[in-house]
């Protein structure tokens, strides 16, 4: 689904993860991790990140991911909310 | 400790009595202060509360995020995060995602940490050493796209090219004389016009007066300048703390030092990003008027664009996010057109206008072709009416859109 608007869903608290949606020109989507962590986990947060938008089928959009050493399933919570909220059609 | 405190908007007298002390508190004034507020979005003020008490604050003005401060007591705790989130959060909702923030380039790792990118800071020295400034900015629409849209320009152009950064407000002979001289001694010129600036003319005439303006010469390239031009009126020097400044020779002249500051921080985004983009290696300026700081002004420019070393080629600093900051260009300012030994100004033809005369004589055919359009009428009878002012102090529109890069040819 296409991405209608930008989306916010998360914080930059520690131990959280603050994900941006945002309306993108092309079709496909960008994504741009950075994580306090992205040493040890940039190749994971990487491919959740590819795992939930390709689920939710999200296309036209570039995701920006900025860890505070979330958990996965924070890092997840967050992505489908962010996704959900930036392709909602009303 | 007890419950989570509570993130809300300022609202009441006390609460913004209470951003006031906290401020003020960690050394910083009021950002709304010493700007004018009319015809921007406003002022979005959250604080964030524990029970009555007021522990942390931050402003969002125009897009420029600022004023953002924690209690003493309260440091590490997180608090600075959630207030970002939440300015960052309502500023999306509002449409907004393009953020700067000022800052002191101390400051700057913390910020950068949180996902902010650095586009440029000041190294001044002496006098003025306590009063260094950094921009970081946040947003899916940033410098590097802004870079590879003017490396798209430059494509297949020469190296050592001229610049020339200008406002044109309107396009007058006397931007156009600056412009030949300068193109007849450029292998290639580009023309940036300033999107972001307290202008009486939209950005679009302007744009497409210069355009026209330059339609016969064959070696130039008219840029729309984006977002990285910093206008003075958005810039914010509430950080700016009034006993950094050295001496009580300076005290006296605060707005000249912030001036500077100001310009020091635009010509390093200039250095480090837009010239190496444009494998630009000479920044034009026509002669200004600055009066007593004027010479300070010119000091200013050589010191931070003319470095004796020698700079990283372009290829090197198009893969560093934080630009070249050893790109090292020449300063050429040529001086003022006169027309019977007056200066040919933007101003004096504005100031014609809005008598509702004739300003022929200062302007090229195509800019009396463009003031004939109608696009033209709204602003001039504006300006006529006496409600823009032709002296443009008017505050800037924060342009929200992404950067975009146009070449012209």
């Amino acid at each position: 689904m296409e991405a209608q608007r930008d989306a916010v869903a998360g914080s930059l608290e520690s131990s959280d993860v603050l994900v941006t949606v945002s309306k993108d020109a092309g079709s496909g989507v960008k994504i741009d991790i950075d994580s306090v962590v992205k040493k040890q986990y940039g190749k994971r947060i990487q491919s959740v990140t590819e795992e939930v938008s390709s689920k939710l089928g999200l296309k036209g959009a570039k995701i920006k991911v900025q860890d505070r050493g979330a958990l996965e399933c924070t890092l997840r919570a967050r992505l489908e909310t962010a996704i959900e909220r930036a392709t909602a059609s009303a | 400790m007890y419950g989570e405190p509570e993130l809300r908007e300022i609202a009441d007298r006390s609460e913004w009595e209470a951003r006031s002390r906290l401020l003020s508190s960690r050394g910083l004034s009021l950002p709304e202060d010493s700007r004018q507020l009319a015809g921007t979005s406003g002022i979005l003020a959250l604080g964030l509360f524990e029970g009555e008490k007021l522990i942390a604050t931050g402003s969002l003005i125009d897009g420029i995020l600022q004023g953002i401060a924690v209690d003493a007591e309260e440091e590490g705790s997180g608090a600075a995060a959630k207030i970002l989130t939440g300015l960052i959060k309502r500023a999306s909702a509002r449409g907004q995602r393009h953020l700067f923030l000022y800052t002191k380039p101390a400051e700057a790792p913390r910020f950068a940490s949180l996902g902010f990118v650095l586009l440029a800071e000041t190294e001044l020295g002496g006098e003025l050493a306590g009063m260094n400034a950094a921009l970081l900015e946040w947003g899916p629409d940033n410098i590097a796209a802004y870079r590879e849209g003017l490396q798209k320009c430059a494509m297949g152009r020469p190296d050592g090219a001229g610049i020339i950064v200008m406002n044109c407000d309107p396009f007058t002979l006397g931007h156009r004389w600056l412009i030949q001289k300068a193109a007849s001694e450029s292998p290639w010129l580009y023309i940036l016009v300033v999107e972001e600036e307290a202008s009486v003319f939209p950005f679009a005439g302007r744009l497409a007066m210069v355009r026209e303006g330059c339609a016969g010469l064959s070696n130039v390239t008219v840029i729309a300048g984006g977002p990285y031009a910093i206008s003075r009126a958005t810039f914010p020097d509430y950080f700016l703390k009034a006993d950094a400044l050295p001496g009580s020779g300076m005290t006296g002249r605060k707005p000249e030092a912030i001036a500077l500051v100001h310009a020091a921080l635009d010509l390093e985004l200039f250095k480090r990003h837009i010239a190496p983009s444009l494998k630009a290696r000479v920044r034009y300026a026509g002669e200004e008027p600055y009066s007593p700081t004027t010479a300070m002004y010119n000091g200013l420019m050589r010191d931070i664009l003319e470095k004796p070393a020698l700079s990283s080629p372009a290829d090197a600093c198009a893969r560093n996010a934080a630009g070249c900051p050893d790109w090292n260009l020449r300063i050429r300012i040529l001086p003022r057109f006169e027309i019977g030994d007056k200066p040919v100004s933007a101003s004096a033809v504005r100031r014609a206008l809005a008598e509702g005369a004739s300003a022929d004589a200062l302007i090229p055919e195509s800019t009396r072709r463009w003031l004939s359009s109608p696009e033209a009428r709204p602003v001039l009878e504006k300006l006529r009416a006496g409600r823009i002012s032709a002296s443009a102090d008017s505050a800037a529109e924060r342009n929200d859109s992404s950067p975009r890069q146009s070449c012209s040819h």
